[in-house]
C-alpha cells in the first residue's frame, strides 16, 4: 500500500488551487479528506502527479448555514460535522441520518461531502439523499461560478462533469416547508460498509393527507445514483396507504441497470431496491405525520 | 514475595497488556537497525502462467535499487521452503520454490524480489520488473482438479495428494437398515486469519561472525530457526530468530518464503534488510485456511440413535502443501463422528492440489470443519424425526469418561462429560423459554431461530493419533538467581493468549512465591534454546507442563540444599509459601533467597550438588487433550433482505482445569468471533482464473466489535487426566463451535419457510436466495 511520488501543493484560497490545476494539465488532483482518493493512489489506481491539498480553504469552504430558504453546506464539511449539526438537524435532518450511516468514525472527521460528490462512487450514501432533495453544487473554475444539479454533477461511476480545474465549493439543498418527512435506509456490505443499496425518501404531505411531493433515490443498485421516478409518478397525488406504498415500491428497480458484484447480485439488488424504497418511504411518511 | 494463596485458578491481571495499551509494544515494523534497506516483491498476477524470462535491466538502474533477484539466481543454490513430510501416507510433496522458478502457481506467488535503500523506491522498482508469461489453465476448484483432465499444478505429479480412509463396522449395511437417511454436499469455505500485524520481517546478517538474525512474526521461531539454517545452508545456532510483540497469529503466521528472501537478501547485501506486508499480500500469499468439500451421509434409527456416517473429504490444497495442511484434512475427517456413539463410520479423505494460495492451519484446524458435518446432519436428522436438536444430542453423547477412550473416527479422546455441557448451556440460555419466545415471534411473523451444537477440539499437540512422526514436545527452563528471583524461559511463544501471565502462575505456585517475582522469556531462539512454539491450542498443555517441570526439579533441588543448610531429614522439608521449613522443628526456617544464594556458596551445598539453581524439561504429553462445549445461538432473520441479527451466542467450555478465568473468556470473545465470521461473513472468492476478488479489507468481511452478539459465557472443569495440571488446551474450542451453532440457528428461524440447509458464509444474498429457493 505504497503510493507512486508526487508533488504536493497546499494553497491558502480555493482561487490559488484553481491555478495550480490549471498549470499541471492531466496531473494535478485536489485532495480534501483523502478518504477516497488515498485508498485509490495507494493501490497506484490513482497516481496523480501534483495533489493540490485543500485543507488550508477550510475557512472558506467548511462550514454550514440556513439562508432561509436553502441549506448552504461548504464542500469541504466534514460528514462528521454534518450528522453533528444542529443547522441540519433543524432543517434537513435525512442529511445528518445519511452523514451518519457514512463509515465509521475516523472517516466521518476527515471525509467532505464535496469528495463524496466529486468522486461520484456508485455506492456512496450522500447522492441517494442528495438527489431526493433536489440538490445543487456551486463549482468554482477559472470563469467564476457555476450552479448545477447534483443529478447533472454526477455522471457515472466515478465519473464526475467536473472539469479538471474545477473545484466544488458549496452543496444548496432547498428547505421544503409543510408536513414533510425523509428517510434513508442504507443496507451495508459487511466489509467496507458502503452501501449494497440505500434509499432517501422525501415525502411532503397537503393538508387533506395526499402526497404533493414524492422523491426517491437510491444508491449503489446501479453505476450511478438515480431517482426512483417510476415510483414518484405512481404515488404523487395518493394518499400513502401501506398498500399504496408498497405497490409503488415494487417497481423500485425499473429502468435500473443494477449491477453485480461480490456483495449482491443484480436479482439481490432489485430486490433491496424495492423492499429499502417502501420501507423508507414508510419512514418519511410517518415522519411527515408526526 | 511470599504468598499463601494458589494463583492457579485466579483471574491474574494479564502482564502483557499494559504494555500495549500504552502503545509501547515493538512489533517487527518498530524495530529499527541503522542501514536498513528495505525488499519488495513481485508476485504472480496469474494463477498458472510459464514463465517464458524476466527482465530486470530497468529495475536495476533505478535510483536506489541495490538488488534484484530471481529464482533462476537462487536455486539451487539455497534450499526450498519446507513442506510438510508425507512420508506416513506414502506420499511426498511437490517442492516449493522460494521464487517461482518455470512455473507461476498461484496469484500472488513471488516471481522477483528488489532491494533499494527505501521503502518507497523498493516498492517503485518492482513495477519495473517485467515478466513474460504464457498464462496457462487453472485449477482452481478442488472437484475439477482431482479429476484426471484437470490442468496440473505441478507438471511432474497429478494434483491428487494422500488418499487416506478409515472404516468402522459397515456403514452399508447401517444405511440399509436405518429409519432415516440424511445426505448433503456441504462445503466449508476457504477464509484468512487476518491477524492485525501483517506478516513482517527483518534480517540482518553479520558477515563478521556469519551469523545470521531475524525479527519476524510469527508463533514458531524456532520452527523458523530451523527452516533458515537449512535453506541458508547454516548452522542452527548461527541463526537467531526472534519473534517481538506479535499482532495476532491464529495459526497463519509460520515459515513463510518471504523470510528466507529476506535473510537471502541480507547475505548478498552485507545490510539489514526489512519488509512489511501489505493487507494485500497477505490476502494473496499467507495461507489461507479451511477450503473442504464434503459428502456427508448419516443415518438414524426411528429412536434418532445414530447409526451410521460416512464422509468424504476433499480438502483444497493450494498450490503447495504447506505446513501440517495434508494431514489436518485426514485429522479434520476424524472429528466428525463429533461427541457422539456412532457404531459404523466410514471416511475418505483426498487432497488436491490447486493454482490457488497454499492453505494451512487457522484457528481450529480442520476441526471446525469435521464438527459443522456432523451438526449440521444432526439437526437435519432431528427434522426428519420431529426432534428436538437438543434431544437427538442427548441420545447420542459418548458416555461421560474419565480415561482416554477411542472413538469411533479413531481419536483417543482424553475425558469428557458431554450431556452435562449440554445441560448447563441450556440452564444457561434458558432453553426452554427462548422456544417459548420463539413460538411467539413466529405468531407476529418474527423468524427467530436457536442453534444448538456440540464440538471437541484437539489441543496439546503432542502425539497425533494419525500419524505418530508429527509428534511434538515443548521446552521450559527455570532458573534462580542468587537474589532468589526466578525465570522461565519458555519454547511456547506467546502473542495475545496470555501465556507470559499464565505460565508466572504456574511457576509461582511450584515455589508458594508471588508471580511477580517470575519473569517470562519467550520469543527468542538466542535466549531460549529449545522450543516449538504457540499453536494448535498446545501452549498451556505443553509449554505450561514444561515450565511447571522445569520448577519442580529446581524445587527439589532447593528442598535437598535447604535440607543440608538445616541439618534436617531432607524428607522432613517444605517450601510453604516461599520458606523452606523443617517440619520436625518448625522454628527452624530459611528464606527462598538465602537458599537460591547458598546454591552459589562452596561450603553451604553438599560436596555432591552441583552449583546453580537452572533445570529444564523437554515435555511430550502422552496424548492429545480434547476440549469440548455445547453453544446455543439466538437469531433473527430478515427474511425480505436475507440479513441475520445474531443477538446471544450462550457458551459452554470445558478445557479441563482453568488457570486464568479471565483469559478464558477472552478466548471465547475473540474464538467465538471468529467462528462467526465464517458462519456469516468470511470467504476467500476466487473466480475461475484463479483470481481472489476480495484480496483486501474493503471486500473481505471480518466481524468487528459491532458485529459481535451478546455473548454469556459459563465454563465447566472435567480434568484432563493426562497432565498434573489437569488443562487441556482451549483457545481454538470456540472457533469450532460457533459456526455450527450460528448456522443451525439460521436454517431453525427459516424452516417453516422449508428452508433445510444453507452454504457459509451466510450472507444475505444467500439466505435470501434459500428462501426463495425454498419458496419455488
Ligand atoms: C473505510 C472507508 C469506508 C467508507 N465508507 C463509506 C460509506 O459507507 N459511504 C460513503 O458514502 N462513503 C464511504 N467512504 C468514502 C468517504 O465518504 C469519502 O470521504 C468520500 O467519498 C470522499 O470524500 P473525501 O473528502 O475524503 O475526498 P477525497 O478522497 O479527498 O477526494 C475524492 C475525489 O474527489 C475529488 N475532490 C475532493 N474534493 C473536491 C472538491 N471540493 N471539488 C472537486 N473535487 C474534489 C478529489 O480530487 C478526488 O478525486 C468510505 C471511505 C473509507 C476509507
Amino acid at each position: 500500500m505504497i503510493p507512486g511520488a508526487f508533488d504536493y501543493a497546499a494553497p491558502d484560497t480555493v482561487a490559488a488551487a484553481i491555478l495550480l490545476l490549471r498549470e499541471r494539465p492531466g496531473e494535478g488532483k485536489v485532495i480534501a479528506g483523502g478518504q477516497s482518493l488515498l485508498p485509490m493512489m495507494k493501490l497506484r489506481v490513482a497516481m496523480p502527479g501534483l495533489i493540490v491539498d485543500l485543507r488550508k480553504t477550510r475557512g472558506e469552504l467548511s462550514h454550514i448555514s440556513n439562508d432561509g430558504s436553502n441549506l448552504r453546506i461548504g464542500s469541504m464539511t466534514s460528514h462528521a460535522h454534518v450528522a453533528g449539526s444542529d443547522v441540519v438537524q433543524d432543517t434537513l435532518p435525512v442529511l445528518a441520518e445519511t452523514a451518519a450511516e457514512i463509515a465509521d468514525v475516523q472517516v466521518r472527521n476527515l471525509g467532505t461531502i464535496g469528495g463524496s460528490i466529486a468522486h461520484a462512487d456508485p455506492v456512496a450514501d450522500y447522492p441517494a439523499t442528495l438527489l431526493a432533495l433536489d440538490a445543487q453544487a456551486e463549482i468554482a473554475g477559472l470563469n467564476g461560478v457555476r450552479v448545477v444539479s447534483v443529478d447533472e454533477l454526477i455522471m457515472d461511476a466515478f465519473i464526475s462533469t467536473l472539469a479538471e480545474d474545477e473545484i466544488i465549493t458549496e452543496i444548496v439543498i432547498p428547505i421544503t416547508e409543510g408536513r414533510t418527512g425523509a428517510a434513508y435506509i442504507k443496507f451495508a456490505n459487511k466489509a467496507s460498509h458502503f452501501a449494497i443499496v440505500g434509499v432517501a425518501a422525501h415525502v411532503v404531505l397537503d393538508d387533506s393527507g395526499y402526497l404533493s411531493r414524492v422523491a426517491v433515490g437510491i444508491t449503489g443498485a446501479a453505476s450511478r445514483a438515480a431517482r426512483a421516478t417510476a415510483v414518484e409518478d405512481t404515488l404523487r397525488g395518493q394518499v400513502p396507504t401501506p398498500d399504496a406504498i408498497s405497490a409503488a415500491s415494487a417497481l423500485a428497480a425499473d429502468g435500473l441497470e443494477c449491477i453485480a458484484d461480490l456483495h449482491g447480485s443484480p436479482e439481490y439488488r432489485q430486490n433491496l431496491c424495492r423492499v429499502l424504497t417502501r420501507r423508507a418511504i414508510t419512514r418519511a411518511v410517518e415522519r411527515a405525520r408526526e | 514475595m511470599a504468598t499463601d494463596a494458589k494463583l492457579v485458578g485466579q483471574s491474574v491481571a494479564r502482564r502483557e497488556d499494559e504494555k500495549l495499551l500504552l502503545g509501547r509494544g515493538a512489533f517487527v515494523e518498530d524495530i529499527k537497525v541503522p542501514g536498513t534497506q528495505w525488499l519488495s516483491l513481485v508476485r504472480s498476477p496469474h494463477a498458472h502462467a510459464r514463465i517464458r524470462s524476466i527482465d530486470t535491466s530497468a529495475a536495476l538502474q533505478a535510483p536506489g535499487v541495490t538488488a534484484v533477484f530471481t529464482g533462476k539466481d537462487i536455486h539451487p543454490r539455497f534450499g526450498t521452503n519446507p513442506t510438510v513430510p508425507l512420508r506416513f501416507y506414502g506420499a511426498e510433496s511437490a517442492p516449493y520454490d522460494l521464487i517461482a522458478v518455470d512455473k507461476a502457481r498461484h496469484v500472488g506467488e513471488v516471481v522477483a524480489v528488489v532491494v533499494a535503500d527505501t521503502r518507497y523506491g523498493a516498492r517503485d522498482a518492482a513495477d519495473l520488473i517485467f515478466v513474460d508469461y504464457e498464462p496457462l489453465e487453472a485449477a482452481i476448484d478442488v472437484e475439477k482438479a482431482l479429476r484426471d483432465d484437470a490442468p496440473r499444478v505441478h507438471d511432474d505429479r497429478p494434483n491428487g495428494i494422500i488418499h487416506w480412509r478409515h472404516q468402522l463396522g459397515n456403514v452399508s449395511q447401517a444405511f440399509e437398515e436405518a429409519a432415516v437417511i440424511v445426505r448433503e454436499r456441504i462445503v466449508n469455505q476457504k477464509i484468512h486469519g487476518v491477524p492485525m500485524e501483517p506478516r513482517a520481517g527483518l534480517a540482518h546478517w553479520d558477515p563478521v561472525q556469519e551469523t545470521m538474525s531475524l525479527w519476524a512474526t510469527v508463533q514458531t521461531p524456532h520452527a523458523l530457526r530451523d527452516h533458515l539454517a537449512e535453506i541458508l545452508h547454516l548452522s542452527s545456532d548461527s541463526v537467531r530468530v526472534v519473534a517481538p510483540d506479535v499482532g495476532g497469529g491464529f495459526g497463519v503466521k509460520h515459515e513463510d518464503p518471504e523470510y528466507a528472501l529476506l535473510c537471502i537478501a541480507s547475505m548478498h547485501l552485507g545490510v539489514p534488510v526489512k519488509w512489511v506486508a501489505t493487507r494485500t499480500e497477505d490476502f494473496l500469499a499467507m495461507h489461507q485456511a479451511r477450503g473442504k468439500t464434503s459428502y456427508l451421509e448419516v443415518s438414524a434409527d426411528a429412536d434418532g440413535k445414530l447409526t451410521g456416517l460416512r464422509v468424504r473429504h476433499l480438502h483444497d490444497l493450494g498450490a503447495y502443501a504447506k505446513g501440517p495442511e495434508p494431514s489436518l484434512s485426514a485429522s479434520s475427517a476424524m472429528i466428525s463422528t463429533g461427541v457422539y456413539d456412532i457404531p459404523n463410520v466410514e471416511f475418505e479423505v483426498r487432497n488436491g492440489y490447486t493454482n490457488t494460495t497454499p492453505q494451512g492451519p487457522y484457528r481450529g484446524a480442520g476441526r471446525p470443519e469435521g464438527i459443522h458435518l456432523i451438526e449440521r446432519g444432526l439437526d437435519r436428522l432431528a427434522s426428519e424425526l420431529g426432534l428436538d436438536p437438543t434431544e437427538i444430542r442427548r441420545r447420542n453423547y459418548l458416555p461421560p469418561f474419565d480415561q482416554p477412550m477411542r472413538t469411533g473416527g479413531g481419536d483417543v479422546f482424553d475425558s469428557g462429560n458431554y450431556e452435562a455441557s449440554l445441560d448447563q448451556v441450556m440452564e444457561l440460555s434458558s432453553y426452554r423459554q427462548l422456544r417459548e419466545q420463539q413460538q411467539q415471534a413466529r405468531a407476529e411473523g418474527r423468524h427467530m431461530g436457536i442453534g444448538v451444537a456440540s464440538w471437541v477440539k484437539t489441543g496439546g499437540s503432542g502425539p497425533s493419533p494419525v500419524d505418530p512422526s508429527s509428534s511434538r514436545y515443548e521446552w521450559g527452563r527455570v532458573r534462580v538467581d542468587r537474589g532468589g528471583k526466578v525465570t522461565l524461559f519458555t519454547g511456547s511463544s506467546p502473542h495475545g493468549q496470555g501465556g507470559e501471565t499464565v505460565f508466572a502462575q504456574i511457576v509461582a505456585d511450584v515455589f508458594g512465591i508471588s508471580d511477580d517475582d517470575v519473569t517470562v522469556l519467550h520469543g527468542d531462539t538466542a535466549t531460549v534454546a529449545h522450543g516449538v512454539g504457540t499453536y494448535g491450542s498446545r501452549a498451556l498443555v505443553t509449554g505450561g507442563m514444561s515450565a511447571k517441570i522445569a520448577a519442580e526439579k529446581v524445587r527439589d533441588k532447593m528442598l535437598k540444599l535447604s535440607a543440608h543448610m538445616m541439618g534436617c531429614e531432607p524428607d522432613h522439608m517444605t517450601l510453604e509459601g516461599g520458606v523452606f521449613v523443617c517440619t520436625t522443628n518448625r522454628e527452624r526456617t530459611l528464606p527462598f533467597a538465602e537458599v537460591a544464594d547458598a546454591s552459589f556458596q562452596v561450603l553451604a551445598r553438599p560436596a555432591d550438588m552441583e552449583f546453580g539453581l537452572d533445570e529444564d524439561s523437554f515435555y511430550q504429553p502422552s496424548g492429545l487433550t480434547y476440549n469440548f462445549g455445547t453453544y446455543i445461538a439466538v437469531v433473527e432473520v430478515d427474511t425480505e433482505t436475507g440479513d441475520v441479527d445474531l443477538q446471544r451466542l450462550y457458551t459452554v467450555d470445558d478445557q479441563g482445569v482453568i488457570v486464568n478465568p479471565m483469559t478464558v473468556v477472552g478466548q471465547v470473545h475473540g474464538g467465538a468471533t471468529q467462528g462467526i465470521g465464517q458462519a456469516l461473513y468470511e470467504i476467500s472468492e476466487y473466480d475461475q482464473t484463479g483470481q481472489l476478488l476480495n484480496a483486501s479489507l474493503m471486500d473481505y468481511a471480518i466481524p468487528t466489535a459491532e458485529m459481535t452478539p451478546e455473548f454469556v459465557v459459563a465454563f465447566s472443569e472435567t480434568p484432563s487426566p493426562l497432565n498434573s495440571l489437569g488443562v487441556k488446551g482451549m483457545g481454538e474450542g470456540p472457533t469450532t463451535g460457533a459456526p455450527s451453532a450460528v448456522v443451525n440457528a439460521v436454517v431453525d428461524a427459516l424452516s417453516p419457510l422449508g428452508v433445510s440447509h444453507i452454504e457459509m458464509p451466510l450472507t444475505p444474498e444467500r439466505v435470501w436466495r434459500a428462501i426463495q429457493d425454498a419458496q419455488g
